[in-house]
């Protein structure tokens, strides 16, 4: 046994190398955040400076695209989650077993369908004189069409409708180990169907919801095609503020710097999700 | 919320959110479809007709048959090498111990955590100063570096459910390790390494974050020629291009479930 | 905790069917106020699926549930007011072991002292007070089988139902709470059914055994009853009976009918109706046939010794008769008489225990 592991931990090496390759990419990037501008599009032409990390910092603007960035990505995390639970719980429990395999169907060839297709069916669906708006003013919910682009609105739905088939794979997991006697052991000492989900059910799922969330959370900080495409430029995330400094203004540190304070900030405010569900779930308990 | 509850009043609530949520899942993916047929350049409802125009369009346009031809170039190269480097990856991963091996892992996966574009862009940085052109090597490095801890992924949760005890019995009966390796364990690894080839295939044709970045004009690939389609034109020939990866994922659903039930492939 | 007013539960033509699959057909039980009653079978004989109708987790195709006379059968699960405990427990995972036996009374809205209370006696019950802070995750098998047991009485149910309790248990530990359980079910003295495929616990625990096939009762006994006189093939076969033999009918009384065992002629007392010539089966347990000499003046049937094993408190005779294998067992005491291999013998039939078997 112990000549078998001593050979085969080797297998791992090519991995390694492409690995440390692009830790060496991350590292080598993220060192350039400390040196001055150059000429456009270059890296450590300039000297040694905290400069670019002042400037990340300190300009209004980039702060208020770090923190919607942060709590839109969290408020959308959020939204899905809510809407892939019954997804999650219908695909594993319906008596009916085709309904559970329809929606599984449904997820896997939206999800295979990829985001390109997905941001343009958007795009076209949430226009002025879009599918959507069209349905909302002939039911005549509501008078005038509601702007869903170059918003929150129509990069929120569209980014959510990225996530949902993360979360509901991540939830199914969760619910299948859920042991359906537990709950029928509180429906006979008396509780109802719904003191049972908020007592029983939640409670037991709450260490999968978290997980979840921050899966699902992670993903839409890093979303870049939506707010793209259907924020119009109006709105932007982190990874579009990266992008457009090293495209448009080809200042290389700049882009690093906002990287790695973006990067940082995602951790941090990870931690901070999982600590505070921690504490959540003590509490439950 | 027990079998016999989804045909009480709570049940049908939770049936009926759970449909109204897979309708709105399906609305894109069905709408583009529809779309791709539309005989008007913008929509209009109810649809004035049926025209082939937008397909006729994608399938004769000098770029974006270009840029598939590159995409499946890439997705054929990546897909194998993913594998051919994933799989013993993570059967170390999975079964043998040794020193520094959270931080083997951590680093190997560390392009799950990292948003794509922090990646796309550190890599040009690197490949740039390293005087690798911009072309289809540094995509294709691009997309492995980045797909790679995708596909160990789906193996290494294949890997986890198998019984060690297994392989001990082959060894025992007088198989040496590679033998081992081929008889026993490949096989039982079916379901893995097919979850991890779709997934690294879908990833490299769909992924923008870091083609945008690892591309120009004479290797761009089909996200990247779609976006700069639908900044210029404003005509549907990007549903013709959708509903072909439309039909794509929905034939390689099929194929799952013809292989194997596609739930169980699809555990990622 | 004091004795509980015990309730009673009649099962009428209790039916369950999946799509043309039928999982219980026309079930009639009738339990005693304050017996246990066990439902005993192999796995898909249907004893799950009845107790699962009675908690109110199944629906009832047709028949009736009635308890103290009332039928419960369409009642929501959590108004029948029936304690159980599941199979690996079913404990909350996220409460601790006194909130786990507090939430039947929460749910029945019992005032926060008087819960306290029962919860502690119900706990001291079962002996594990000084773990009431804990997690079931912290619990040992037989810990978390006890909680289990105390979150099902302390809510003072009419009936108290048993799937598998002690299933998961190993051996040693499941015989010192079989122990428990039966003591604790005696002293409430609460009308329980118990599910098992465990014939020792059901001997063990029972006041009354149903054994079930393909979803009917086909016995209904006392424990010493079923276990002496089983009825038919399939309980014999259920029970470890040995010894089961196709015969004929040679000729027939009212209270008895004479068969063949090889060649030789045995009386088997009965009371059905068989008339000469007819196939009959009859079953009889090897610690009834006594293994006797050649020349034993008894009534008996001659046959040959193949082996003998001798297993701690018995001997275990493999003889033959005219080709007919049987078995026969003798205690092992020093003055026990011993039998050689290739001997022949005699072997005497406790008539009172040769079963003519019902079709």
């Amino acid at each position: 046994m112990a000549q078998t592991s001593d050979r085969s931990k080797y297998l791992i090496s090519p991995a390694l190398v492409i690995g440390l390759f692009i830790v060496a990419a991350y590292g080598y990037f993220a060192l350039s955040s400390f040196f001055a501008k150059g000429p456009p599009g270059t890296q450590f032409a300039g000297g040694p400076t905290f400069d670019n990390y002042w400037r990340v910092l300190s300009f209004g603007s980039n702060q208020e695209v770090l923190l919607s960035t942060l709590w839109a990505s969290f408020v959308i995390s959020v939204i899905t989650i809510g809407v892939a639970v019954p997804m999650a719980m219908v695909i594993v429990r319906a008596k009916r077993e085709w309904i559970g395999n329809l929606i599984m169907l449904a997820i896997a060839v939206t999800f295979l369908s990829g985001g390109v297709t997905r941001a343009y069916s958007w795009l076209i669906l949430l226009g002025n004189k879009g599918l959507i708006n069209l349905g909302l003013t002939s039911l005549g919910i509501v008078d005038a069409p509601i702007r869903f682009l170059y918003n929150w609105s129509g990069v929120g739905i569209s980014i959510a409708h990225y996530l949902l088939p993360f979360a509901v794979f991540t939830l199914i997991g969760a619910v299948r180990n859920l042991n359906p006697s537990v709950e029928e052991a509180a429906r006979s000492l008396g509780a109802s169907r719904t003191t049972t989900f908020w007592r029983i059910t939640m409670p037991m799922l709450l260490p999968g919801l978290m997980v979840t969330l921050v899966l699902v959370y992670s993903i839409a900080l890093a979303s870049f095609l939506f707010p793209m495409l259907l924020g119009g430029g109006k709105v932007r995330m982190i990874a579009n503020q990266i992008y457009d400094r090293m495209f448009v203004e080809y200042d290389i540190p700049y882009a690093a710097a906002t990287a790695v304070v973006f990067l940082i900030s995602a951790f941090v405010s990870i931690w901070l999700i999982s600590f505070v569900a921690k504490k959540i779930e003590k509490a439950v308990s | 919320m027990f079998r016999r509850d989804f045909e009480s009043k709570f049940g049908i609530a939770v049936t009926a959110l759970a449909t109204l949520a897979t309708i709105f899942l399906l609305l894109p993916v069905l709408f583009v479809v529809l779309h791709s047929f539309s005989p008007t350049r913008y929509f209009q409802w109810p649809p004035q007709g049926f025209s082939l125009e937008w397909h006729q369009n994608f399938y004769n346009s000098e770029l974006f048959m270009g840029a598939a031809r590159n995409s499946f170039l890439m997705a054929l190269i990546v897909t194998p090498l993913s594998l051919v480097i994933g799989i013993p990856a993570s059967y170390a991963l999975v079964r043998s111990q040794f020193r520094g091996k959270a931080i083997i892992q951590q680093i190997i996966l560390s392009p799950l955590i990292i948003p794509g574009v922090v990646t796309g862009v550190s890599l040009l940085s690197l490949l740039s100063t390293m005087g690798v052109r911009i072309g289809l090597f540094g995509l294709c490095l691009g997309m492995l570096v980045f797909a790679l801890p995708f596909s160990i992924r789906a193996l290494s949760a294949n890997l986890l459910g198998l019984d060690p005890r297994i392989e001990e019995a082959a060894r025992n009966l007088g198989a040496g390790p590679v033998r081992t390796f081929f008889a026993i364990v490949l096989p039982q690894l079916k379901s893995g390494i097919l979850a991890a080839s779709v997934f690294v295939f879908v990833e490299a044709l769909d992924n923008f974050s870091i083609s945008v970045f690892l591309t120009n004009d004479s290797t761009k690939v089909l996200p990247v020629a779609a976006y700069q389609y639908i900044k210029d034109f404003d005509d549907p020939t990007v549903a013709a291009m959708a509903t072909a990866l439309i039909v794509m994922s929905v034939i390689i659903v099929a194929f799952l479930e013809k292989v194997m039930g596609f739930q169980k492939s699809l555990r990622l | 905790m004091e004795t509980l007013k015990s309730s009673t539960l009649q099962l009428a033509q209790l039916t369950k069917t999946y799509h043309s699959f039928e999982a219980v057909r026309d079930l009639d039980l009738n339990v005693p106020s304050g017996s246990l009653l066990t439902l005993l079978g192999p796995s898909g004989c249907g004893k799950s699926t009845v107790l699962r109708m009675i908690a109110g987790f199944l629906n009832v195709t047709s028949g009736q549930i009635l308890v103290d006379g009332k039928d419960i059968s369409h009642v929501e699960p959590n108004f029948r007011d029936i304690g159980m405990v599941f199979q690996n427990y079913a404990l909350f995972p996220h409460m601790t072991v006194a909130s786990n036996v507090a939430f039947g009374l929460k749910m029945r809205r019992v005032p926060k002292e008087e819960q306290a209370v029962r919860v502690r006696e119900a706990l001291e019950m079962v002996q594990l007070t000084h773990l009431a802070d804990r997690h079931p995750s912290q619990l040992s098998g037989g810990q978390q089988q006890r909680v289990a047991l105390a979150r099902a009485v302390v809510i003072k149910p009419k009936l108290l139902l048993l799937d598998e309790p002690l299933g998961a248990l190993d051996r040693n530990l499941r015989e010192g709470l079989q122990a428990e359980l039966r003591d604790l079910q005696r002293q409430l003295g609460i009308t329980s059914i118990l599910v098992t495929h465990d014939q020792d616990e059901a001997l063990y625990l029972s006041d009354y055994i149903a054994v079930m096939n393909g979803g009917r009762i086909e016995q209904l006994d006392t424990p010493i009853a079923l276990y002496d006189r089983p009825q038919t093939e399939f309980v014999a076969r259920f029970l470890g009976v040995p010894n089961i033999f196709s015969s004929k009918v040679v000729s027939s009384t009212a209270n008895e009918v004479v068969i063949t065992l090889g060649n030789q002629p045995v009386v088997v007392p009965t009371n059905q109706n068989k008339p000469a010539g007819s196939e009959c089966k009859v079953s009889i347990r090897p610690s009834h046939i006594d293994v006797a000499r050649a020349e034993d003046p008894r009534q008996g049937i001659t046959a040959t010794i193949q082996s003998i094993h001798e297993l701690g408190e018995r001997i275990v005779y493999h003889c033959a008769i005219d080709g007919l294998k049987i078995e026969a067992n003798a205690p092992r005491i020093s003055s026990s008489e011993r039998f050689a291999t290739g001997q022949v013998v005699k072997l005497v039939l406790d008539p009172s225990h040769t079963i003519l078997l019902r079709d």
